[in-house]
């Protein structure tokens, strides 16, 4: 899924979501459900990028708040009523919150454009390159960087 | 890897094991044929294996190994060396198989060096053998026919004829080869009485357990629907469901349990070498080999149980001289013991040996700047000795290639606690030294109390929680102390943390009620202020989520019965975080709860029902008699029942709702003070009991002590004093009327609560400003500041410095030499009266006696006004 890919046919189908008002694209290949959390656990002194864990039929997620990863400006909405697109890494489920999810899109990798370089660097390092989707141009999110980096700054 | 091999090697690596320790046995009882034959069977099933697997290398080492115990059991006799260098064979066997296990082929090169001493103890064998038959080798019972093949086969005659010559696969004939691999399993089969079984994967068992876990996590959600509706046709299926679930689960469990005879098998071997290296005689028995736990729990014990052993014998056991001269049997013995104990496995590791030197720990503690002097002051024994799992703390004075090698006890004890358990040490001088070590059965599954603070549920395992007191602004409030936060716990004050400054909710404020958690992690005993308790539960861990490690309060994710997920608390993290604060030391010198409760009085109680069936109780000694009154013969005057008895009136009270039926008999206490009389009626007179008084909870209404638990029951302790004020204004006044008006100073020395609690009303009403001291040495530190007092009470039973000590000191401290002394004590005999006119005490009078006292108290101050006058 790396931004490499460059056959000419190739296409990706992606999940599209709006995270602190703008639109962004999931590979479809990586999410594995898009719900709507009902409860949730939240976890004190955890950092603010975690929102808490939740339990989806007996897995237990652990809900990130994206829009705090990706530096946008942070939603006042409360968790629950919110959606939330779920991804599989490491054989651990992370559930990405989202302002709302939208439909599944098909592109052309060739569709996608890299990104510019003055994106802002919290952005950037997350995103795969840059679609323009009825108009409005999209960032195609690399979801399992953004988790890795989850990840890796509980390892730092 | 070859599957072949793979099965080849987690055969073999058990064969091995019980090689080892079968030979170390074998060493000890040579004329064991039984043992012989088992491990002479062990060995050849390996070398079979090896030869049909084309393991050259293995096959010639273990076919030298063979040959010489072949010669063992046909008799020869059985030399050390033999062993020695038999055990040596199985340890490069045990390295070739590691190497196999990794890489799939043998490691280069050959075992020459072995092979030739083998082959040589086996010629010499064989000639000794020739000269003279040992008796042992005619009373061989009949070979099986396994034998008799092996005997038969012309491979390990041809070596012994060429020792120079290293065996190698060429040499061994094909004949033999074919059916050592195929008799292989049959010479496993008849030498093990085992239960059949299959060999299951690990995996597999780990994925079971996985879905037995989410079973029973649908279980309890199916439980917690079902509660709302009691008629539900589910009801009866569900209950099903529930036993079945059970019995699944503890099936399961069961696959995972291993005998600990499993982590246990090297010892023999282990003790062996240690006894040759050491230079000492020691003795290993062991009992409860088939105490069953988790694997995964076993693994993680082995090393800390084999730090342990070695820590016995090298630390622990003396060497022979040293233990002849202390009238010891020359050989030291090391014992382990297994066996369950309120759901959780209890190891020991005792040794017979010198035990811990307290007075060199110190020195060791102080040196290394551990604690410091005045810290070690406030020690006991007991918490001198967990010293010793202290990180950056060895006793043994040389590093021995055995031990002290800078991983102390202090590893041990964070590997166990890693799982949940806990590790506690005995030792007495000169006696020897006990470990125990207290282990979950299972980690996968653990009851775990429910709290709250605020919204969010928490769980805490319950192996943590010591007892749970309702805490509350009005009775039994948390206080600040410096900041910290306390509870007084019955006689010590407890560090209290609050679960939602830890957690950084509400920072900084306590709630008006709430509940404590006594919470007691390895050393550490603290409370945690939540704000609800909910109930236990049995909650299956889910590990942390990756992005959730690193949070050092909690250990794991749970999923209850109504589906909310909630944080497992870590008892290990939360001690760490209260061990960070000022509370630490506080937390750290845990209070030895056990041993005070040995030291307060036992006390007869007189025990009745009150109000409501409510069991009360009031000290035998300040009840004159028990009567029967009826209602009708009482009569009621300005609003009191008076009852005429023994010609005067005496005041009534009902501790028991009034009956409505005039004639009935009522039970009826009557205490006396003086003159003045007061009758209690009570619904029933219950037993008369004798029990130690420990007010656990402080009173809410006048006239009670607090509650204690008498006899396992929650038991109101009634106090007489503030009834008798109440009906008899003027008992009180009579007293101060003894001392004409001006307040005098009493010191009062009491370890016992109780007693405080109902003798300092006595003596403030009797005209007293009581200064109060919880023992004898605290009592003596005032005096000897220069503190006058015009009255000494203090009761002879106390820790440290006792009553007749202190009676002592006081007659040394000129400036109170002349203050009258008066002893309690709840003992008495020829040989207290005697000790206490030699201490010079004033009077001496028995707890309880409250008209003795009084009188004493009385003679004592009109002794000191003639004295003044």
């Amino acid at each position: 899924m790396s931004a490499q890919t460059s056959a000419t046919n190739a296409m990706i189908q992606l999940v599209t979501c709006r995270i602190g008002g703008q639109l962004f694209a999931i590979n479809l290949e990586m999410v594995e459900d898009v719900f709507k959390p009902e409860q949730y656990t939240p976890i004190p002194t955890v950092r603010p990028e975690i929102a808490g864990i939740l339990n989806l039929r007996g897995r237990i997620i652990v809900a990130i708040n994206t829009d705090q990863l990706l530096g946008l400006p942070a939603i006042a909405a409360p968790i629950v009523g919110r959606q939330m697109v779920n991804i599989k890494y490491l054989n651990e489920s992370y559930g990405l919150l989202a302002d709302s999810v939208g439909d599944v899109v098909t592109f052309s990798v060739d569709d996608i454009q890299p990104n510019p370089i003055n994106l802002d660097g919290n952005l950037a390092i997350y995103s795969q390159g840059i679609l323009r989707l009825d108009g409005e141009l999209t960032t195609v999110l690399m979801a399992d960087k953004l988790i890795a980096k989850v990840l890796d700054q509980e390892a730092a | 890897m070859d599957e072949l091999l793979i099965d080849f090697l987690t055969e073999t690596a058990e064969s091995i094991e019980q090689v080892d320790s079968k030979l170390v046995y074998f060493e000890k009882h040579p004329d064991d044929q039984e043992i012989l034959r088992h491990i002479f069977r062990l060995v050849h099933t390996i070398k079979g294996t090896c030869g049909f697997l084309d393991l050259p290398r293995l096959e010639a080492l273990t076919h030298a190994a063979e040959n010489l115990m072949g010669q063992y059991r046909d008799g020869a006799p059985v030399v050390g060396d033999g062993v020695e260098t038999i055990l040596n064979s199985i340890d490069r066997v045990k390295s070739h198989l590691d190497i196999l296990a990794d890489t799939g082929v043998e490691p280069e090169g050959n075992d020459l060096d072995l092979i030739d001493a083998l082959n040589r103890l086996a010629e010499q064998g064989s000639k000794n053998d020739s000269f003279d038959q040992d008796p042992l080798a005619i009373e061989t019972p009949p070979l099986d026919p396994l034998e008799a093949a092996f005997l038969a086969a012309p491979g390990p005659d041809d070596i012994i004829d060429e020792p120079a010559v290293a065996p190698s696969v060429d040499d061994v004939s094909p004949s033999m080869q074919k059916p050592m691999g195929i008799d292989a399993p049959n010479a496993k089969g008849n030498s093990v009485n085992a239960a059949p079984g299959i060999r299951v994967q690990l995996p597999v068992l780990e994925g079971l357990m996985t879905m037995v876990s989410e079973l029973v996590l649908t279980r309890n959600q199916l439980m917690a629907i079902s509660r709302g509706r009691e008629e539900s046709e589910f009801h009866a299926p569900l209950q099903r469901l529930c036993s079945v679930t059970a019995e699944l689960q503890d099936g399961v469990m069961k696959t995972r349990m291993q005998p600990i005879s499993a982590a246990w098998q090297k010892m023999p071997r282990l003790i062996r070498d240690l006894s040759k290296d050491l230079c000492k005689e020691i003795v290993l028995e062991m009992s409860g080999e088939d105490t069953e736990l988790d694997r995964q729990i076993l693994e993680q014990i082995k090393d800390p149980l084999t730090h342990m052993v070695r820590n016995a014998a090298d630390h622990g056991l003396e060497d022979v001289h040293t233990r002849q001269a202390a009238g010891k049997s020359g050989a030291g013995t090391v014992r382990l013991n297994a066996f369950h104990e309120g759901g959780q496995i209890v190891i020991e590791i005792a040794d017979d040996g010198r035990g811990l030197d307290v007075d060199r720990l110190k020195s060791k503690a102080l040196e290394k700047e551990i604690v410091s002097a005045a810290e070690l002051q406030g020690m006991t024994e007991g918490q001198i000795q967990q010293l010793i799992f202290h990180p950056g703390f060895s006793t043994a004075n040389a590093v021995t290639s055995v031990s002290g090698r800078g991983v102390g006890m202090d590893v041990v004890r964070s590997n166990v606690e890693l799982i949940g358990g806990t590790i506690d040490l005995k030792s007495q001088v000169g006696v020897g030294t006990t470990v125990s070590l207290k282990i979950p059965l299972t980690l996968a599954i653990v009851p775990a109390l429910i709290i709250a603070v605020g919204k969010e549920r928490f769980a805490l395992p319950q192996r943590a929680v010591r007892e749970l007191v309702r805490v509350s602004k009005k009775a039994n409030p948390v206080e600040r102390l410096n900041g910290s936060l306390v509870l007084q716990l019955r006689d010590h004050l407890l560090p209290v943390v609050g679960l939602s400054d830890l957690l950084g909710v509400r920072p900084g404020q306590v709630p008006d009620e709430g509940y404590v958690v006594v919470t007691e992690i390895g050393q550490y005993c603290f409370g945690l202020l939540v704000d609800e308790v909910f109930h236990t539960e049995e909650i299956v861990v889910k590990p942390m989520m990756g992005a959730l490690q690193g949070l050092k309060h909690f250990s794991g994710t749970t999923i209850l019965g109504d589906g909310s997920v909630i944080m497992i608390m870590d008892p290990s993290g939360l001690a760490s975080s209260v061990a960070q604060t000022d509370m630490g030391d506080l937390a750290r010198t845990k209070p030895v709860v056990e041993e005070q409760d040995d030291q307060s009085v036992l006390t007869e109680l007189l025990v009745f029902e009150a109000r409501d069936g409510a069991r009360q109780a009031v000290p035998l000694s300040l009840v004159n008699r028990l009567e029967t009154v009826k209602q009708s013969e009482l009569e009621l005057v300005d609003g009191r029942h008076l009852l005429q008895y023994r010609g005067a009136l005496m005041p009534i009270r009902f501790l028991c709702e009034q009956p409505e039926h005039g004639g009935r008999k009522m039970s009826m206490l009557v205490f006396e003070d003086r003159e003045f009389r007061l009758g209690m009626v009570v619904s029933q007179v219950l037993d008369i009991v004798v029990d130690r008084m420990d007010i656990d909870v402080d009173a809410k209404q006048g006239g009670y002590l607090g509650t204690a638990i008498i006899k396992g029951r929650a038991t109101e302790i009634l106090d007489m004093a503030y009834f008798m004020a109440l009906e008899h204004p003027r008992s009180l006044d009579r007293q101060v009327d003894y001392i004409e008006g001006a307040r005098r100073r009493m010191l009062y020395a009491e370890d016992s609560a109780f007693f405080r609690n109902m003798l300092i009303p006595i003596f403030k009403g009797a005209g007293f400003d009581v200064t109060v001291c919880e023992d004898g040495q605290a009592a003596f530190q005032i005096l000897h500041a220069g503190a006058k007092f015009d009255l000494i009470v203090t009761d002879i039973e106390m820790p440290g410095m006792d009553g007749f000590s202190l009676a002592q000191s006081v007659g040394q401290l000129p400036h109170v030499a002349n203050t009258p002394v008066i002893a309690l004590s709840s003992y008495d005999g020829p040989n207290v009266k005697t000790r206490a006119k030699e201490v010079g005490l004033f009077d001496f009078v028995a707890k309880g006696d409250r008209e003795h006292l009084t009188k004493a108290v009385s003679r004592a101050m009109s002794m000191r006004q003639l004295e003044a006058a």
